[in-house]
């Protein structure tokens, strides 16, 4: 039954150590990810970023701010004049919980009565959302304690759920959902295809020709960008009539910011075919490439809850920035203004991803 | 370097090869080679794998760049001007390198789209080559489910749509069978007749007779060149004052052990039924019984083998 296994066995392994580069790739990626990624993630919801609006600015309401930061979940990163601002922060992305002090804090305290506390919270992440109201209404109890037992409470919170009022995990995740899969797609698609030509010995003929390097790249990525153009209309179809999650932003600018995507994931799927030597390398590079984008960009697991460094590095995956854009156009009907952070480090990350993929490849042919 | 425009050159020369070497890291794959082409003739470039053929080759059709030294096409510099070199070349490399999942037809309409064939043009030029190659009826399969000898025609036919005026084609012959490799020789032929200047790889002698044109490799360097009448002709193959004997015998292992012993016998190898020597004039030599001997002219096997002998010190 067994006959002739230890002869199998034995030139798989010689194999494997002539292609070392697959082999590194095969140990060295569960390592980097195992690493990065138990570092990572945590679930559990620290540092949402908020704005405070603040007018009164007396000091029971200073300690209040206090008290919210002291509990980890909230990180208060700014104050704004007023609420069109406040709103505006909420809409870009920058923060995802607005605080409202009352004006009249101090007089209400002094008369006994209870101050209102309000909380607008961006709902996109229903989990992060619940836990900020969770934690926003503890933190107005434990609060109010320091005033001794009187009824009713001198402080209470009044959290609101924008964009996304129910909570619904699916207005989260399948925008999100929708830009991995279309990196998936054009990234695997471009990468294979040319890797595919060198492997078969067709892209020496092909070299031979007097097709020119540019029109040969931009021919294979072509069809590739038709195939992911398809794949994000019917993906939004089954976003809008299936999953209930409806497309609050402009259609253009969606179109136009899904395509910016595109152009970055057929970058990364030609840098890849630049640098693998065959389609089992590409499919590895595909895979190390894809861990992270689903992993660290904010798809799964809040960005906010990563150390820092970590945070930092996902700045440099184009799924993070498209997420954000996702999210930003579907949920919260932002403008491509309030996306330009967004919009121009992606836009940036294509262009190099394409300057090194085409020096890769002068290198390799002729 | 200047970029001023090539200097003119001989009408008649195709190829011009000189002090030619590429490195690959610490291997020296072709050591200053120099040779020459004609206009519509067959060259015939040999020797044993490894030796720079194939590197050779891919130099003259811009896919390598040389080290150093220099390779011209039709009076271009590849190194400089591979695009213009291109459009007039046609290469047909070791390995099928067509598609498979596309069939014949599909596949001369891609490469001829490839190089600028349009419509009408494109239709006409792809049924003449079908014709020429004589794979009529076979068009509409998929390429990869063609045997080995279909699938060498039809990459001939793909390298030669857009009338290339010199055609490199690397080991053609490989891996196919004895009566396929005869009816592509005699595509070849025609070809040449016709005004088409080609450049084969092979290891097979009975294709190097065939050549106008021979030039020998050996270790990444160039050994002799010339047309097979010079080659068998040349003094260090049959030195003055030697012959070469072509000895007939039932049991030719037994006669070379006996002739590599003899007196005035400087090589011998096994040929078939026979055994050729080369052999000092004037000795007389005791052959078994039954054996038949004569003067012949050097095989070109004679001339590589006894070149390559010479050229690593055997």
């Amino acid at each position: 039954m067994f006959r002739g296994l230890s002869g199998i066995v034995y030139k798989e392994l010689l194999q494997a150590r002539r292609d070392p580069a697959t082999l590194v790739l095969a140990l060295a990626i569960p390592v980097i990810q195992l690493t990065i990624f138990g570092f990572a993630i945590h679930t559990e919801i620290r540092d949402i970023q908020a704005v405070v609006v603040d007018r009164a600015n007396v000091r029971v309401g200073r300690e209040f701010l206090q008290a919210l930061e002291a509990t980890d979940t909230f990180r208060i990163v700014g104050h704004a004049a007023d609420r069109e601002e406040a709103m505006a922060l909420l809409r870009e992305g920058r923060v995802q919980v607005a605080v409202f002090l009352p004006d009249d804090l101090a007089e209400r305290l002094l008369a006994r009565e209870t101050a209102a506390v309000q909380f607008l919270i961006d709902g996109s992440d229903s989990n992060m959302a619940m836990q900020a109201q969770a934690a926003a209404m503890g933190t107005a109890v434990s609060f109010s304690a320091r005033f001794g037992s009187v009824a009713p409470p001198p402080i209470e919170a009044r959290p609101r759920l924008l964009y996304n009022p129910d909570g619904r995990s699916e207005a989260f995740f399948v925008p999100g959902l929708l830009g991995i899969i279309l990196q998936l797609v054009t990234t695997t698609l471009t990468a294979f295809a040319i890797v595919r030509e060198r492997e078969r010995g067709t892209l020496e003929q092909l070299m031979v020709t007097p097709v020119s390097r540019l029109a040969l790249t931009l021919g294979k990525i072509l069809p590739s960008i038709l195939v992911g153009a398809a794949a994000t209309v019917l993906a939004l179809l089954a976003m809008v009539h299936v999953f209930e999650v409806g497309i609050r932003g402009g259609l253009g600018l969606l179109a136009a910011l899904t395509g910016l995507f595109l152009f970055t994931s057929l970058a990364i799927g030609l840098l890849i075919s630049a640098i693998a030597r065959s389609q089992l390398q590409a499919l590895m590079m595909t895979l190390l490439l894809m861990l992270p984008s689903v992993l660290l960009s904010g798809f799964m697991f809040p960005r906010d809850a990563m150390p820092t460094p970590i945070r930092e590095l996902t700045w440099l995956i184009p799924a993070t920035y498209f997420i954000e854009i996702m999210r930003g156009v579907v949920l919260r009907a932002a403008s491509a203004r309030e996306l330009l952070r967004f919009i121009a480090p992606l836009f940036a990350l294509g262009v190099a991803f394409y300057a090194v993929a085409a020096l890769r490849f002068r290198k390799y042919v002729a | 370097m200047t970029l001023s425009p090539a200097p003119p050159h001989p009408k008649d020369e195709a190829v011009r090869v000189s002090g030619l070497s590429r490195r690959f890291g610490h291997l020296l794959a072709v050591d200053s080679v120099d040779f020459e082409i004609g206009r519509t003739s067959i060259f015939g470039l040999l020797g044993p794998n490894g030796s720079g053929k194939s590197t050779i080759i891919r130099m003259l059709c811009g896919l390598l760049r040389p080290t150093s030294g220099e390779a011209r096409v039709l009076g271009i510099d590849v190194a400089r001007d591979p695009e213009s070199v291109r459009r007039r070349i046609g290469y047909m490399s070791q390995r099928f390198s067509l598609y498979d999942e596309l069939t014949g037809l599909e596949n001369l309409t891609f490469f001829g789209m490839a190089y600028g064939l349009k419509g009408g043009a494109l239709a006409r030029r792809r049924g003449e080559v079908i014709e020429i190659v004589g794979m009529k009826g076979y068009e509409t399969r998929r390429a990869g489910a063609l045997s080995g000898g279909w699938k060498q025609r039809l990459a001939l036919a793909c390298a030669i749509l857009h009338e290339p005026e010199i055609l490199f084609l690397d080991e053609p012959t490989a891996g196919i069978d004895p009566v396929a490799r005869r009816s592509l020789w005699n595509l070849l032929f025609e070809m040449a007749a016709k005004g088409t200047t080609l450049l084969v790889t092979t290891h097979y002698m009975d294709e190097a007779e065939r050549c106008d044109h021979l030039a020998y490799l050996y270790l990444s360097k160039l050994l002799a060149w010339g047309s097979p009448t010079e080659l068998k002709a040349r003094e260090d193959v049959t030195p003055k004052g030697m012959k070469r004997v072509e000895i007939r015998h039932k049991d030719v292992v037994g006669l070379l052990r006996l002739l590599q012993g003899s007196e005035g016998v400087r090589e011998a190898t096994i040929f078939g039924e026979n055994v050729h020597a080369l052999v000092d004039d004037g000795v007389d030599l005791a052959l078994p019984e039954g054996a038949e001997a004569r003067t012949v002219t050097p095989s070109l096997e004679d001339v590589f083998v006894t070149l390559t002998r010479r050229a690593s010190g055997v």
